[in-house]
């Protein structure tokens, strides 16, 4: 297929005029049986590749992700764009749900599926019997971070990619170290060779970093209040726990008259939907959130991101503060920092990691008492590799050491008093020559919002009212 | 988000098993589970959560009595008391908190009125974004089952007044609310440019939580639900509606032919043989329906004949919950204990 074609489906099934940066390169490349590990922004339509290779040859795509809650998002957005035969494959489901789906997966061009469901034999029986357009591997980063860690069926992949018969790979991130891609290309069959690697700089030129080191917890709070009050919006503040996030909501909501609402992912299905649809809509002003807030969001006109706690890499850190300003508007991500923030996600890692003693425990005891079921089922997975006590107390050993040193840049980075974009895209592998040296700051007073033209214009006290049932039905519906 | 509100569900003056009771809430059924949330008062609650995760929940239970508000009766019983402290937290908490109206007089599962609920939030999506002839939009993720249900609903009720016969549904049940909660409860809705309000955005008490929340919506349903089922006969897309999404019988239908059976007069080992079910099975069936049935629906007499409850009467006497089997047991057949338990219903039921 030439480029020409490419072109001419992009604007008449999907009705754009051009491709975004490197789509067209990474369809080229599927196209020509090749398979693709693509490092492409937040918002830099990873969507739409899949959702073309689909439109371009038969057969199902079928897409792993993660997380359930962006498996749900990503079945909206397929459907919003037009999609009917879209299916999500995950624990939510009834025997005889996925039984239904697994008898009919031909009747589907899309399906969204977690590892773990995929590792289920009748999962793998029912695709083999299937015509696979693509596998793709979404948030592919995640194979070599979460794999390791608490999502064994990560490790597991490669070896149901070569059960699947080897279909087509479309890995996708949005952020991948040197290491990690070399990491993630290498777990696949070697001799798979003839690989497409696509990767775009990771500096965002509309993004302003700036980074403050406060003195402690309490000034700290209230700047993140003078920051909200001041920043143009729309915002998002990161917090690592559900509680913060939802009691920051209230404090700043009270204490700013700004509709500041919590994101989470101990929310249920409908009040997340709510609140990401008031966000899309404008109603919300700043959204505090955990984590789990952004990876399905499509919000173009994100002014800032603000992180109350460090992200616990820089991998992280770049692809939450890249939900700012996918419109290309002039945005910032503020980075506020206290000496000693780093315990938590230094208690995080020891928390996911099982120690020594507690991996000898199980494997040599049969002592369950300090493990979780998650570690129970990554230690089988390792020993059904074939591996020693002694090589996988070593391996999470290494683990260990390979994630505090991670979490260490992070840290570096928000102790830097300068040079804060070279640092983060020499991380990332990436040329810092051209990089403009003029759009970051360090410290309060460096802070001037104004000359950014990003000082909030008016606080609206925008206060949600429930009006008369009767007018919300005239509105639902329509009427006169 | 169920923390807090698992202390209403103990009390101060009966021991009650926590296994039970997560049983309860996540529909883990057995005849015996059913039995004790006959005994602590709990059915209501069958099936209120889910998703409950055992882990979370041992941590809840084991940090309340921690924090002295429950007791262990015993070592290892999993039984636990409220001690007063915990009586005192319990009150203060109901005091805060939603306190259930409807989903008592209920005489539906639960998980009826939460795929009710499921899909008429999707169904309202569906009309609402028709009235403005929108197609392009994000529709409301619920389970694969209630999707497939509004669809073939919709294909079902499409014609062209649909909109106005909708409307009229939806406030016929407003109507029979306080205007306040018709207003809150229509503003949580999704549709065309309507994201729904959540919890903190609907002038709800400040003190509320997620599960306050979601109690409210529920049992609002539940009172929908109610309301829907006098209305069985109509015709309106609404009632449709609902009817499709009662899949869950009250008794499931083996449970029903053994209780007709057994009022026609056949015996439990005929019933065993014709239907090859153990006998145990039909046991089981009983008093599944014996716990489930209001009293008048069941045929105790068939059983408890008047020589059964005068020597049980004389063998027993105390709180029921303290009663021993072993106590009245007098060979091994099974047929004893089946008649010890419905005595105990029956009793139950009785108060």
């Amino acid at each position: 297929m030439t480029q020409i074609n490419l072109k001419q489906v992009l604007q008449k099934q999907f009705g754009f005029e051009n491709f975004k940066t490197g789509q067209e390169e990474i369809l080229t490349a599927l196209m020509a049986q090749q398979s693709t590990l693509a490092v492409l922004p937040t918002g830099g339509g990873k969507t739409l590749i899949y959702q073309m290779m689909g439109a371009l040859r038969p057969g199902l795509v079928v897409i792993v992700t993660p997380l359930l809650s962006l498996m749900q998002d990503q079945v909206a957005r397929l459907n919003y764009l037009g999609e009917k035969q879209v299916v999500a494959l995950n624990s939510n489901l009834t025997f005889q749900e996925k039984q239904s789906i697994l008898n009919n997966l031909a009747r589907y061009h899309f399906i969204f599926v977690s590892p773990e469901t995929l590792n289920q034999e009748a999962v793998k029986i029912a695709l083999q019997r299937t015509m696979i357009n693509l596998m793709v591997i979404d948030e592919a980063h995640t194979m070599v971070t979460w794999g390791q860690d608490f999502r064994p069926d990560y490790l597991a992949l490669p070896q149901i990619h070569i059960q699947l018969n080897e279909p087509q790979l479309l890995l996708l991130t949005a952020t991948a170290t040197p290491n990690m891609m070399q990491e993630i290309v290498a777990s696949f069959n070697p001799t798979a060779k003839n690989w497409f690697i696509y990767q775009q700089p990771v500096d965002r030129p509309n993004i302003f970093l700036h980074n403050e080191q406060l003195a402690n917890e309490a000034i700290k709070k209230q700047r993140l209040k003078t920051l909200v009050q001041t920043t143009q919006g729309p915002g998002i503040v990161y917090f690592t726990s559900r509680k913060l996030a939802t009691s920051m909501a209230e404090w700043l909501s009270d204490e700013t008259g700004l509709n500041v609402v919590a994101y989470h992912a101990g929310m249920d299905a409908i009040s997340r939907y709510r609140v990401q649809q008031q966000f899309m809509q404008g109603d919300i002003d700043v959204i505090t959130a955990t984590s789990a807030f952004g990876m399905g969001i499509d919000k173009e006109d994100v002014r800032f991101v603000i992180h109350y706690h460090l992200s616990n890499d820089l991998a992280n850190y770049l692809q939450e503060i890249g939900r700012a300003g996918r419109d290309g508007k002039q945005s910032v991500a503020i980075l506020l920092y206290v000496v000693g923030d780093e315990s938590i996600q230094f208690n995080l890692i020891d928390q996911s990691i099982p120690s020594e003693s507690t991996v000898k425990a199980y494997l040599d005891r049969d002592e369950k008492t300090q493990i979780t079921e998650e570690q129970i089922k990554l230690l089988t997975e390792y020993r059904h590799q074939g591996l020693s006590t002694t090589s996988i107390v070593e391996l999470f050993a290494n683990r260990k050491k390979l994630r505090q040193n991670k979490l260490q840049h992070m840290i570096d980075y928000a102790q830097a008093k300068t040079q804060l974009r070279n640092s983060i895209s020499q991380y990332f592998g990436n040329d810092t020559k051209h990089l403009s040296q003029d759009t970051e700051s360090v410290g309060v007073t460096a802070w001037q919002p104004e000359q950014l033209n990003l000082a909030r214009q008016e606080i609206n006290g925008h206060i949600t009212k429930v009006s008369e049932w009767s007018q919300q039905l005239k509105k639902l519906f329509n009427l006169q | 988000m169920v923390n807090e509100f698992l202390i209403t569900l103990f009390s101060s003056v009966q021991a009650r098993r926590k296994r039970v009771i997560f049983g309860l809430l996540k529909r883990r059924l057995t005849v015996s589970t059913e039995y004790w949330g006959l005994r602590y008062n709990l059915l209501t609650y069958v099936g209120l959560f889910p998703h409950l995760d055992q882990h979370i929940f041992d941590q809840q239970i084991a940090q309340f009595v921690e924090q002295a508000l429950l007791i262990e009766i015993g070592t290892d019983t999993n039984q636990f008391l409220l001690t007063d402290k915990g009586q005192a937290a319990k009150q203060a908490y109901q005091a805060k908190h939603y306190q259930i109206q409807y989903m008592i007089i209920a005489t539906q599962p639960l998980s009826n009125v939460r795929d009710f609920q499921q899909a008429f939030w999707l169904a309202n999506q569906v009309i609402s974004e028709s009235a403005y002839q929108n197609k392009r939009y994000y529709p409301l993720q619920v389970d694969l089952q209630t999707k497939n249900l509004v669809k073939r609903w919709y294909r079902k009720v499409y014609q062209n007044d649909i909109i106005s016969e909708w409307v009229t549904g939806i406030t016929e049940f407003l109507k029979q609310l306080p205007p306040i909660t018709a207003n809150q409860l229509a503003a949580t809705w999704v549709g065309h440019q309507t994201p729904g309000l959540n919890l903190e955005q609907l002038g709800l008490p400040t003190v509320w939580t997620a599960i306050d929340f979601y109690l409210w919506e529920l049992d609002l349903f539940a009172y929908w639900q109610q309301f829907l089922s006098q209305k069985q006969d109509n015709k309106q897309a609404l009632v449709t509606l609902w009817q499709l999404t009662q899949c869950q019988t009250f008794l499931s239908p083996g449970i029903q032919t053994t209780v007709q059976q057994v009022c026609q007069g056949v015996s439990m080992t005929t019933i065993s043989q014709q239907r090859h079910l153990k006998i145990g099975t039909v046991r089981e069936h009983l008093l599944t329906a014996a716990i489930r049935l209001p009293k008048q629906n069941f045929p105790y007499d068939l059983f408890l004949t008047r020589d059964v409850v005068a020597y049980l009467q004389n063998h027993l006497d105390g709180s029921i919950d303290e009663w021993r089997f072993t106590d009245v047991r007098t060979s091994d057949d099974p047929l004893e204990f089946f008649l010890f338990r419905l005595y105990e219903i029956y009793l139950t039921k009785k108060r």
